[in-house]
Order: structure tokens, then sequence, then C-alpha cells
């Protein structure tokens, strides 16, 4: 009986190993500062980062790729309206994706890539504080 | 055996897929954060408003008209008709001028208005007085600046 256990968990267990690293590294993610700012733009319709935000990436395993999802509000004045259209974009060493699910990639150790946003509305944005944010991941 | 062995790292396979899924170390929310203060965009037409004489009189000593002024509003401000400036050869001798704004479609009665997010337009009144005696003939021109402040 506990042959046979032992056996189990060692083929479980090597599969397991075996799935964790080929499906994501093992990568953190710590964004400093806290926050980006956006300021809007004069006619009003556009808030964009003021500067990018430094993410820093601490990949402890072989290289990886990350990417990032649309921007999505997390507190705002008053929701999208219909035809908004929000966009980021990441930059790590001179290399730019600006569109959720292209990818960038990410060697060995830590680094840092830079983070950008902007929201465009078909009309003004209403008077208030608003709060977007963008996702960033690892993909196999 | 085999079977067993295998069904019993499909499980711990299942489970760790669900891990993968919810661990926390492989993503990050990135958040901007802004204020968007209360703004207003004045679109003024291209044609003046118009100045007529004020009462029945042919000799009158003052005129007085109204324009409107379309504008879009993203929040809680106070519209105020400022500086007034006569152009072209419009007379200026012993002339005071007086303007007004409102919200909607009268000019109200005083040079302020509050004004909200719903407005879309302000009415602008401008009057032209003679402080003794009648207007000389002449045509009359005026600028009028309008701002919006908090």
């Amino acid at each position: 009986m506990l042959h046979r256990l032992a056996v189990y968990s060692a083929l479980a267990l090597l599969s397991l190993t075996a799935f964790s690293s080929k499906a994501l590294a093992d990568v953190t993610f710590t964004v400093a500062p806290n926050s980006g700012s956006l300021s809007t733009t004069a006619n009003g319709t556009m808030l964009e980062s003021t500067t990018a935000v430094t993410v820093t990436v601490n990949n402890t395993g072989s290289a990886a790729k990350i990417t990032f999802s649309e921007p999505a509000c997390i507190s705002c004045e008053t929701a999208d309206p219909q035809g908004t259209t929000r966009s980021a974009s990441l930059t790590f060493n001179g290399n730019t994706i600006s569109q959720p699910g292209e990818t960038l990639d990410i060697p060995s150790g830590e680094t840092t890539v830079q983070v950008q946003l902007r929201v465009v509305r078909p009309v003004m944005f209403r008077a208030g504080t608003y709060t977007y944010g963008v996702n960033l991941s690892v993909v196999p | 055996m085999l079977r067993r062995a295998l069904l019993v790292s499909g499980v711990l396979l299942s489970g760790s897929f669900g891990f993968a899924g919810i661990a926390g170390a492989n993503t990050a929310t990135v958040p901007f954060s802004g204020t968007v203060n209360a703004a207003c965009t004045f679109t003024p037409s291209a044609t003046p408003g118009t100045l007529n004489p004020v009462g029945t009189s042919l000799t009158p000593n003052s005129i007085s008209g109204t324009v409107a002024v379309p504008m879009v509003c993203n929040g809680s401000r106070t519209v105020t008709a400022g500086t007034i400036t006569p152009t072209g050869t419009t007379p200026t001798t012993d002339i005071t001028t007086t303007a007004t704004v409102g919200a909607g479609s009268t000019a109200g009665t005083t040079n302020n208005a509050a004004v909200t997010a719903t407005d879309t337009q302000v009415t602008v009144g401008l009057t032209a007085a003679k402080g003794t005696g009648v207007l000389p003939a002449g045509t009359y021109t005026y600028d009028v600046n309008v701002t919006a402040t908090p």
C-alpha cells in the first residue's frame, strides 16, 4: 500500500513540476509609485497619464512573456459612454506594445517596464475623480 | 495500478490548474488616477446678436439686444459677462455699456449666472446708453467677453 502511494505521489509531483514550468514563469510585479497620474486635455474629452508608471518585474524563472488587458474603470465619476476608447502601452528595453494581448519578452532577473494609459470619450468627462487600471499578466 | 496513478495525477493536476489561475504573483493591476475640473466650452455663432432701439422713440438714448451662446459644461460653473469692447466705428463718447447673462434662453438681469452640466446655452444681453441726449447715428458693434469660473 505504502509503495503504491509513493509511486502515485511521485508521478503526481513529476506531472505538477512539468506543468508548472511550462505554464507560467515565476514572475512578480511591483508597482511604484502605487499609482500614476492622469490629466485631461483642453477640450476635456481625454484623460492621459502624465508620466509612465514604472513596474518592476522580478522573473525568477526563465524568459517570460507579459501582456496587458484593456484598461478598465476602477472608480469613475460617470461610466464610460459608448464610443469610449481605453488604451495602454507597455515599454521594455525600447520595445513597446499597445494592443491588449500583444506580448513583451522579459528576461530572467529583475527588469522594469513602463506603463502608460489613455482614455478618450466622445463627450467631455464630467467633473470628478477617475481611476482606471491596467492589468498585467504573464502568458505561457 | 497505472490507471490509478494516472487518475491521481489527473486529480492533482486539476488542482494545480486551479491554483495557477488564482495565484496573484503573476498578475498586477496598475492604477492611474486623476481629477477632472469643471469647465465650459462656448461656441458662439459667427452671426452677432442684434441691437435695437429701446422703446418706440425715433431718437432713442439706448439700444439693447441679446444673443444665444451654445456651450457645453461638464460641471457647475459661474458664467460671467465681462469686458465689453466696442469695435469698428461704434460711437463711444458719453456712452455706457452693460452686459447681462443668463442660463438658458433669457439674458437675466446681472452679469453672471450659475450653470450646470445640463445647460446647453447662455444668453448674453447688451445695452448701450447715452448719458445725455440721444444716441448719435451710426453702427454699434460690441464684443462681450464671457468666461466660466468656479
